[in-house]
């Protein structure tokens, strides 16, 4: 709606303007660097009262991700607030991306993977992003 | 108002109204509705604690009453100090020393600002939009709290009617992102034009207050929407006391756990014993219908084929399955026709032989003990269900007799009251066999299995009377019986029931379990 944000784009479906094709490009010194990720936006009845449902269609080894692709995010649940809008949840997911935080996380297993062995679990994520992001 | 002398709060602050005492001038503008089943005494006639039926329109009066008082301690206004009692579980005391303590803090976590500048009020901004759904123009409203978050009425109505819908909390912040301050009853009331969304925003906080009062609870009736007030429950007492009380439903529940009566079992016993319940019976259900003991040493056996000749794998003893005898009393084998005389075979030899096998008896002995029970407790439980049939039989009786007979309907009554004291003391009965299985055996757990057994005869004695024939010539002394009785097992109901309630609070009986 206002200036696009580089690396996020976000398109309406066109017999669904509520529903949002979005591609978030990994952050640059991430271990997603390079990789181009498929999310689904949809914007439910309540929008903007209440959060837009978002989830990641590209698999993604990510601590705060789960194995069908949804986000644990703040914002996207109890700290929701309706000045918030689709650019600034966007731009959170991407934060999110340069920013894992494993001590709130979805996945247990990638979690713990990432504090216990952080070198072992980037590559891995490089290499999810080599394969299933590029 | 006089309760400002009492504003000692001490540090303990297990009474919610500590300096709120309940003085009799409260009781004066009672509405009609909370003084209405007030007695002090139940239906097993046993002293209880008073207890009021507030509605909701009572519940709110004296919600309210509680912030015009603490408002009027804290020096602030009404709006204010709801939502700092909200923050604080509506408990006074603790609101009272953190505020003490700090009071900017404690504004700070009820989202209220320290400097309220006036913006209680909708006004039109030229060329601002709203940043929500991006309203703008001469007939657009704004609103905003201290921190200046400027949006437009409508978007905050939506705002505040989704918070309200969804039930989260009773709390509803300016929309701003992370922004930390809270509209107050006023302000919402001003910003929603609905007044059922109004109505529900107001039961969120009654629930809200209800739910943190220890000495409220709403009554578990179907359609009910009264609350129980009981001044004189605490969680400590309640550990030792089983507090009953009726709302205006008719709905008659322990206060501490929301159960029917279950006296003479505290709320603890009950919880475990309906556990054990969901736990064992269906093991025993299984055990009871798919296996027998083994006569001599009572060890289970399960006959999953074959024929009538039973080895026991544990003492060897041969046996017939139908008839459970030796199986060498039997000549011609494969079918058993003996008549089983009861403890006919209970050869000493055999039970000698019994002795050997300590473990599998104990782990039965326990079942056993169990079974013991748990089969009484149900048998009590049936005898209440089918005391509902008995109860319209006897109504039909009683309708047969004083047709037939020309006497009054009143004067046969007798024997519904009989009825309903049935029920009574059967409940007493059965929640009796959940405390006995969990006492330890001492002179105490005498006098209560005495007092057991004493009302269990006396009430089969008088069930049996009630459903024996009445006919014209005996009804006289039938009635006489009948009302003799009636008042004997009310009686030692209530004996029983007082007697272990005290046991309890003076702390005459072991118990198995920790308490």
């Amino acid at each position: 709606m206002n200036d696009p944000v580089p690396g996020i784009q976000a398109i309406p479906h066109e017999d669904n303007l509520r529903y949002f094709s979005v591609v978030i490009d990994g952050p640059s010194q991430s271990p997603y660097e390079g990789g181009h990720f498929k999310l689904e936006l949809y914007l439910p009845e309540e929008y903007p009262m209440g959060p837009p449902k978002v989830r990641f269609l590209t698999k993604i080894y990510h601590p705060n991700t789960d194995k069908l692709g949804r986000i644990c995010l703040d914002i996207l649940k109890d700290r929701w607030s309706p000045a918030l809008q689709i650019r600034t949840v966007l731009l959170s997911i991407q934060a999110l991306l340069s920013a894992p935080n494993p001590d709130d996380p979805l996945s247990n297993d990638v979690a713990e993977n990432w504090k216990t062995n952080e070198k072992e679990a980037i590559e891995t994520a490089k290499e999810w992003t080599a394969k299933y992001a590029v | 108002m006089e309760e400002e002398s009492d504003y000692s709060y001490q540090s303990s602050f297990e009474e919610e109204d500590l300096f709120f005492e309940y003085n009799h001038d409260y009781q004066e503008d009672l509405s009609p509705s909370q003084l209405e089943d007030n007695s002090s005494k139940d239906k097993n006639n046993i002293e209880i604690a008073k207890f009021n039926v507030l509605s909701i329109q009572d519940l709110i009066k004296k919600k309210d009453d509680l912030v015009n008082r603490t408002a009027q301690l804290l020096d602030l206004d009404n709006d204010t100090t709801q939502l700092l009692l909200e923050n604080y579980r509506w408990k006074p005391q603790k609101l009272l020393e953190k505020y003490m303590e700090n009071q900017e803090e404690a504004l700070f976590q009820a989202g209220i600002p320290q400097d309220p500048k006036c913006s209680d009020c909708l006004q039109t901004i030229p060329d601002f939009t709203c940043p929500i759904m991006f309203e703008s123009g001469e007939d657009v409203k704004f609103f905003s709290l201290s921190c200046n978050h400027k949006f437009c009425s409508l978007c905050y109505s939506m705002h505040i009617s989704t918070k309200i819908n969804n039930r989260i909390g009773y709390r509803i912040n300016c929309p701003e992102y992370k922004c930390n301050l809270s509209l107050k009853e006023s302000q919402i009331k001003l910003l929603l034009n609905d007044d059922s969304e109004l109505n529900k925003y107001i039961m969120i906080i009654i629930q809200n207050y209800v739910e943190a009062s220890d000495t409220l609870t709403w009554c578990p009736g179907v359609d009910c929407d009264k609350a129980i007030e009981l001044p004189s429950f605490n969680k400590v007492t309640s550990r030792y006391t089983v507090s009953m009380v009726t709302c205006s439903c008719g709905t008659s529940f322990c206060f501490n756990c929301k159960n029917q009566d279950h006296r003479p079992a505290l709320c603890q016993l009950l919880d475990m014993w309906l556990q054990k319940c969901r736990d064992d019976s269906e093991t025993l259900n299984w055990l009871s219908s798919n296996t027998k003991d083994c006569p001599t040493c009572k060890y289970p056996i399960e006959k999953n084929g074959g024929c009538n000749h039973i080895t026991c794998r544990n003492c060897a003893y041969q046996f017939c399955w139908v008839c459970l005898q030796d199986w060498n009393k039997h000549r011609d084998n494969y079918s058993c026709n003996i008549f089983v005389e009861s403890a006919s075979y209970e050869d000493e030899e055999l039970i000698e032989v019994s002795k050997k096998n300590d473990i599998a008896i104990d782990s039965r002995k326990k079942l056993e003990r169990y079974m013991f029970h748990y089969i009484r407790f149900d048998n009590q439980e049936k005898s209440i269900k089918l005391a509902q049939d008995l109860l319209s039989r006897t109504e039909k009786k009683i309708d047969t007799i004083s047709k037939n007979n020309g006497f009054s309907w009143i004067e046969i009554q007798f024997l519904k009251d009989a009825v309903l004291t049935l029920t009574l003391c059967r409940n007493t009965l059965k929640w009796s066999f959940a405390v006995s299985y969990y006492m330890e055996k001492n002179n105490m757990s005498a006098i209560f299995e005495d007092n057991q057994s004493d009302l269990s005869c006396a009430v089969e004695d008088l069930n049996e009377l009630v459903e024996s024939k009445i006919t014209p010539e005996n009804i006289d002394s039938t009635r006489r019986k009948i009302l003799d009785l009636t008042a004997y097992v009310s009686d030692r109901n209530r004996i029983f029931l007082s007697d272990t309630m005290g046991g309890y609070s003076e702390d005459r009986y072991k118990f198995m379990v920790q308490l």
